[in-house]
């Protein structure tokens, strides 16, 4: 059969299967389109903390609005005792207490240091570091007016007076996610992931049903490229809705080229195909794909390093990482699309994905020739 | 009756190597991946770059502090503004920190000059980590300055990390990640056994084991399933509890008695949708659909509060969500039994969710024209 056949053969053999059609088409567009929904907001915004006032001031009430100003917080309350305000938190009523000592604003006058306590349930990480941080900020602010008013009072210039109040200040400013959305930093990864996953079910259950159905998969390595072409079409339609539906509907930034993401991605499509067409070939039920990748992809996900940096990763657990196409796929993808980083800046991951690639055609080619010369003999 | 469902059903399972390797092998060994990958504790000494302008006693000053300070480490002194860019892009570093010219004698001059702080917010965790960390060490440089000129900073935070005072969150993560990954495999193995015996048209000796009455097949069939899953996932979160090295704060018994339930639930939700849908692959593919992204409307990474319109409410329906919030509640932050309650009765519902789908089971049992599909 001329390999152009096999293409078309390949291409119209999985649009017609409904199991198939329905992962890999159905299934990336619909993952896209419902794994951004929780994230849609970006950042937590309005989180309540409950003040423990034990001074009941002036001052602390100034301190308390300024708080309330935060815009990751809503301040809930106001009471005296700290116990109950605990249990708030335990009770996930409250995300953190903020903890006016007596003697407040006495202290302040006296010119003695105080210590206000900023307390965050840190079994959530976003509750703990918004609350806390914005309480910092606030309390911060709070004590910097507080000696500009001191110096001023003292009769020094304005200008000394701000430096005085803040002898080193330090400017933020954020590279590439610029309102540190927390969409902007999960979804790009998993878009990638999404990708892998469905295909890699999709071209593993074509194999099994063949396996099933006592056919043999083609051999020739002619054969295991042109039916990978018609994967690799589908693919690059489906990143083309991404980049450009998805990424619109949900006003992801991007800092990089669409071209240059085909380019870095080419060899990310290759890897997939190839280990999808080598497990399709050791599956038994075509079932067994799908609920083999369900289970694998979150440790898929984290073993990628992106949520958590691979730095901190036992050197083992890395080695394995590095095996899965997303790994490198998803490290360039976001340098290259989200960080505008050079196709040579994204250099190794690049490269990465052409051994892969490459490692995974031998390996699907290599069974397919066992298994068609086990089948002879 | 049900005992012959039982004795049947044991037999297909030692006769299935792949069943030996999802109900045996996988809840041991993917929660194990996951435990390695969190033993570590939170993202230490993340490199950061600093572009030294100043080049001054008080510029390596502040160098040195960066370098001390715990979570980060100066691993770069790049020439330009343009040479950090691309360290930051190549993913050698996560911030650069640029001292200005002149920074030591502004100082001394009084005129409060500014370092500017460049950080990585596409890496969100590690980023704000090391914009955290890096504030705090100019902080307290500045601080030492200003008590050279005689001005303490009147008020100050004091910050207390409630339930986890190591801030360690990835371990605090490992644990809910562990209950997802079982979550899935329940479903994923509950919809296997009952779709199976509809693909492979042998359901009609599974309801002949079972005297043709439906409810001695399905209990037969899946209690043994309930009884390990259970027991399995009471042992592997125990052990991962104590291998990770968390304390239990709250009531174990509320916690392990939610897992049951969990396990209950799982099972309803995987049974419902193979009766729904009639065959193996399509329930599977539905699941998927429902269970994969659960973790993402948990609320355990983005705050529930926070979700808006659709996402909200399917935060609010899906099973995983009112579990791991009953776990964490009742492992981490030791909350009273009573306000874990509301999670477990929204479990419920899901043990009883295959009651909608009882006739089309008979239905599916009964028809060879059900049986085969794929």
């Amino acid at each position: 059969m001329p390999v152009w056949r096999i293409f078309v053969n390949e291409l119209r053999a999985a649009l017609t299967d409904r199991g198939v059609v329905i992962i890999i088409l159905g299934g990336s567009v619909l993952y896209a389109l419902f794994y951004p929904l929780p994230y849609q907001a970006q950042v937590a915004t309005g989180l309540p903390v409950v003040v423990v006032d034990q001074d009941a001031s002036a001052s602390s009430r100034e301190l308390i609005r300024r708080v309330d100003a935060v815009e990751q917080i809503r301040i809930i309350g106001v009471i005296a005792e700290p116990r109950p305000a605990e249990i708030l938190v335990r009770e996930m009523d409250a995300a953190g207490i903020l903890q006016i000592p007596p003697d407040f604003e006495r202290d302040i006058l006296r010119q003695q240091p105080v210590q206000v306590g900023a307390f965050g349930n840190a079994a959530f990480m976003v509750l703990y570091s918004e609350v806390v941080t914005g309480m910092a900020n606030a309390v911060q602010s709070f004590s910097s007016d507080i000696v500009r008013q001191r110096q001023r009072a003292e009769g020094r210039p304005g200008a000394r007076a701000d430096a005085l109040a803040e002898p080193l200040a330090t400017d933020l400013h954020e590279l590439f996610n610029p309102d540190g959305g927390y969409a902007n930093y999960v979804v790009p990864a998993v878009l990638i992931l999404i990708l892998q996953q469905t295909f890699l079910i999709g071209i593993g259950m074509m194999g099994a049903g063949r396996r099933e159905q006592g056919l043999r998969p083609p051999a020739r390595l002619s054969d295991l490229l042109a039916a990978g072409a018609a994967y690799l079409l589908l693919l690059a339609a489906l990143l083309g809705f991404y980049l450009l539906v998805v990424y619109e509907v949900f006003g992801f930034p991007r800092y990089g080229r669409v071209i240059e993401v085909y380019w870095l991605l080419l060899p990310f499509f290759l890897a997939v195909i190839f280990l999808g067409q080598a497990l399709g070939q050791l599956f038994r039920s075509r079932e067994t794909a799908m609920q083999v990748m369900m289970l694998l992809s979150l440790p898929a996900i984290f073993l990628a390093g992106f949520a958590w940096p691979s730095e901190i990763m036992p050197a083992p657990l890395v080695g394995l990482g590095q095996l899965i196409p997303s790994t490198p796929g998803i490290d360039g993808f976001i340098r290259v699309y989200q960080m505008g980083a050079s196709l040579e800046e994204a250099g190794p991951a690049h490269l990465q994905l052409w051994v892969l690639a490459g490692t995974y055609l031998a390996l699907a080619w290599g069974i397919a020739r066992f298994r068609a010369r086990a089948a002879v003999s | 009756m049900i005992g012959s469902v039982l004795g049947r059903e044991w037999r297909r399972f030692l006769d299935t190597p792949r069943l030996w390797l999802l109900v045996v092998l996988v809840p041991v060994l993917l929660p194990a991946v996951l435990v390695t990958v969190f033993l570590e504790r939170t993202p230490s000494d993340l490199p950061v770059a600093v572009l030294d302008y100043d080049q001054s006693h008080l510029s390596r000053q502040i160098s040195r502090t960066l370098d001390a300070t715990p979570g980060i480490r100066v691993v770069r002194f790049p020439a330009d503004l343009k040479a950090a860019g691309a360290a930051v892009r190549r993913g050698d570093v996560f911030a650069v920190v640029a001292l200005p010219a002149e920074l030591h004698r502004d100082v001394l001059r009084g005129e409060a000059p500014r370092i500017q702080l460049f950080y990585n917010r596409q890496m969100l965790t590690a980023g704000n980590v090391v914009m955290r960390e890096v504030r705090t060490a100019i902080a307290t440089v500045g601080a030492g300055i200003g008590i050279g000129q005689g001005v303490f900073p009147p008020v100050r935070t004091e910050n207390h990390p409630l339930f986890n005072p190591g801030l360690d969150f990835a371990r605090f993560l490992a644990l809910p990640l562990i209950a997802t990954l079982l979550h899935i495999l329940i479903v994923v193995v509950t919809i296997d056994v009952t779709g199976r015996e509809l693909r492979e048209g042998t359901a009609a000796h599974w309801l002949g084991a079972a005297d043709q009455r439906l409810g001695p097949a399905l209990l037969g069939k899946l209690l043994p399933y309930f009884a390990w899953f259970s027991l399995a996932g009471v042992g592997v979160l125990t052990l991962s509890v104590h291998l990770l090295g968390l304390e239990v704060r709250g009531n174990l018994l509320a916690w392990l008695g939610g897992w049951v339930v969990f396990t209950a639930a799982c099972m309803g939700l995987g049974l419902f949708l193979t009766g729904l849908f009639g065959n193996l692959r399509m329930a599977t593919s539905v699941a998927s659909v429902v269970i994969s992204p659960a973790f993402a409307y948990s609320g355990m990474t983005f705050p529930t509060t926070a979700m808006e319109g659709f996402a909200r409410f399917w935060s609010t329906v899906l099973p995983l969500g009112h579990y791991l919030n009953l776990q964490t509640a009742q492992l981490a932050m030791g909350s009273a039994v009573a306000s874990s309650l509301p999670h477990l009765f929204w479990l419920l519902p899901f043990v009883g969710l295959p009651v909608l789908v009882v006739r089309r089971w008979r239905h599916l049992l009964a028809d060879p024209a059900h049986w085969g599909g794929r």
